[in-house]
């Protein structure tokens, strides 16, 4: 049957707030800054910003151009770029952000229970945040969160494009954004503020040398910034064709940064004003080592600190815990929505894929809820996948064509900017050597922990687990290759776009 | 305070939110498909 597409976004604006809120989630609040602190201040800034460029914003134009040409979710977008034999790279980008969602949505429950409870005094009235949390982890809580917070989003996708996902992001964002800014403004004016803001540029040319420093940059610019994830792709598909693909994703990429970069001003301000550079050290070795630690235990016990009594604690308390709760939010809706696509692309209804994604994400993402453990190994094996998605965009262009791709694609009549040879460079060969060398990274670190169980399945960490995750996925997805693509593109192209392997080049640049 | 934390600084803050007011500034002054349509 014929389906012609009828929804797009409504605006450039909705489509940008979209997009950022792919791009901001937990990570730039929960991850940056102990990142940061854990690699010497000023020299993780430096790697950090020419990673965002030399990353993101590649991979995250090449994705945006990927969905807008080929209007589908990943399985059929890399079966059109790359040819149908490699449909099952597609299914594996779409398997590692459903994998993500399940326990991402854990997260988002977590930010919404600990709103909860600032606005009750309970975090407020506490002076054993460890005890707090804990007691949290070990009860049903996050389990009842973790159901209402894929009902929120569920609900979102059921409302569609425009009025479910760019509506409830277009209430997100500026939200996030306000409470960011009034939690920057009292951190930056504590006396004594200017000192972590000083630790937070200060390089160390012992550091900026140090190779460890540059893949950290790395890897936080891959997982923080939601390129490669197939998530700008499947929001990608409902752009206008006039949306400029490279200013779109320039935005994306340099919006999602400015939020780390806000954040951290944030904390090592909060951190040295309170705390002096013993905060600094409850970063690096302490209670703030971990996300959980820094953002459920450690931040609240700063919150207390601050000058201005019971009220003001609630209310920052508050107000950060909300804003934690939109950036996960905002970012696990668009997960959601890639899941619920890909089902529909197989053949069920709008509903249907909505009701299955949500059964799905409650079954599957409630152990991740009841046990740490699990939680922290599904983490672990899918956010590396995040870098074999990366690498599958990165080849899918490159069996598509990079020049054809650049000229074909990108550079159409709707772009501000005309992107130039050096664009193959990045896609061809710096992003897939990246890819590499973060993959043999973190590899390598992990089978340094664990020399003896290194290869067992059944580890939290291991090598072994991830091999043995990523392989039955791999396995069932290449066997099921042809069904999956036949599936998928089973459905006829809406009447204005044309297929680009199929299309001359006079169309597809005539489409902008 | 050393010369290299104003060079930091001024290196991130001025690419990324630099980077970013030149963006936005393009995407809505020079250029708003949706007014075309």
């Amino acid at each position: 049957m014929k389906e012609k597409q009828n929804e797009y976004f409504s605006s450039r604006w909705g489509l940008v707030l979209s997009m950022l809120g792919v791009a901001i989630g937990a990570g730039n609040i929960w991850r940056f800054s102990r990142v940061v602190a854990q690699n010497g201040g000023g020299s993780f800034i430096i790697p950090w910003v020419i990673f965002l460029f030399i990353w993101s914003i590649p991979l995250i134009i090449a994705e945006i151009a990927m969905g807008k040409f080929t209007r589908k979710a990943p399985i059929g977008a890399i079966a059109k770029t790359a040819g149908k034999s490699y449909g099952w790279m597609g299914a594996f980008i779409a398997l590692v952000s459903i994998g993500i969602l399940f326990y991402y949505s854990v997260v988002t429950g977590w930010g919404f229970s600990y709103f909860y409870y600032s606005i009750t005094g309970a975090v407020t009235n506490t002076q054993d945040y460890r005890g707090l949390w804990e007691n949290y982890l070990h009860s049903y809580s996050p389990l009842v969160f973790h159901f209402l917070a894929m009902s929120v989003g569920c609900f979102v996708i059921y409302k569609g494009i425009v009025k479910g996902i760019e509506r409830s992001n277009k209430f997100l964002i500026p939200a996030l954004m306000v409470m960011i800014l009034i939690i920057a403004i009292r951190a930056v004016t504590l006396p004594g503020a200017w000192q972590g803001i000083q630790y937070l540029f200060t390089p160390n040319l012992e550091q900026l040398l140090n190779y460890k420093v540059w893949i950290e940059a790395l890897t936080q610019n891959a997982w923080d910034t939601g390129a490669g994830w197939g998530l700008l792709l499947v929001y990608a598909g409902y752009a206008r064709k006039k949306e400029s693909i490279i200013i779109n994703g320039c935005l994306t990429g340099l919006g999602n940064n400015a939020v780390s970069l806000i954040m951290g001003i944030t904390i090592f301000s909060t951190v040295f004003a309170l705390e002096n550079s013993n905060g600094v050290q409850e970063l690096i070795h302490g209670v703030g080592s971990t996300n959980t630690g820094l953002t459920f235990i450690y931040l609240p016990k700063l919150f207390e600190q601050l000058p201005g009594g019971p009220i003001v604690h609630l209310a920052f308390a508050s107000i950060f815990f909300l804003a934690f709760s939109f950036a996960a939010l905002s970012s696990m809706i668009s997960m959601i929505q890639l899941a619920a696509q890909v089902f529909k692309e197989l053949g069920l209804s709008k509903k249907g894929s909505i009701w299955l994604t949500g059964s799905l994400g409650m079954i599957l993402g409630a152990p991740s809820a009841l046990n740490m453990s699990f939680f922290e190994n599904q983490d672990w094996v899918w956010s590396i996948g995040l870098i074999i998605s990366g690498l599958f965009i990165s080849f899918s262009i490159i069996k598509f064509g990079i020049d054809r791709y650049r000229k074909q694609v990108i550079n159409t009549s709707s772009s501000d900017f005309k992107l130039g040879k050096i664009y193959n460079l990045f896609i061809g060969i710096l992003i897939p050597a990246q890819a590499i060398i973060l993959i043999t990274w973190s590899f390598y670190q992990s089978i340094q922990m664990d020399p003896d169980h290194w290869w067992n399945p059944f580890r939290v960490y291991s090598v072994g687990t991830i091999l043995f995750q990523w392989g039955i996925a791999l396995t069932v997805f290449i066997v099921f290759n042809r069904w999956l693509v036949k599936r998928t593109l089973k459905n006829a192209f809406p009447e204005e776009e044309a297929p680009i392997e199929n299309a001359p080049l006079k169309t597809i640049q005539s489409q902008g | 305070m050393p010369w290299q934390t104003y060079v930091t600084m001024f290196f991130a803050i001025g690419t990324i939110f630099g980077g970013l007011i030149i963006m936005l500034a393009i995407a809505f002054l020079k250029h708003n498909p949706h007014s075309e349509e």
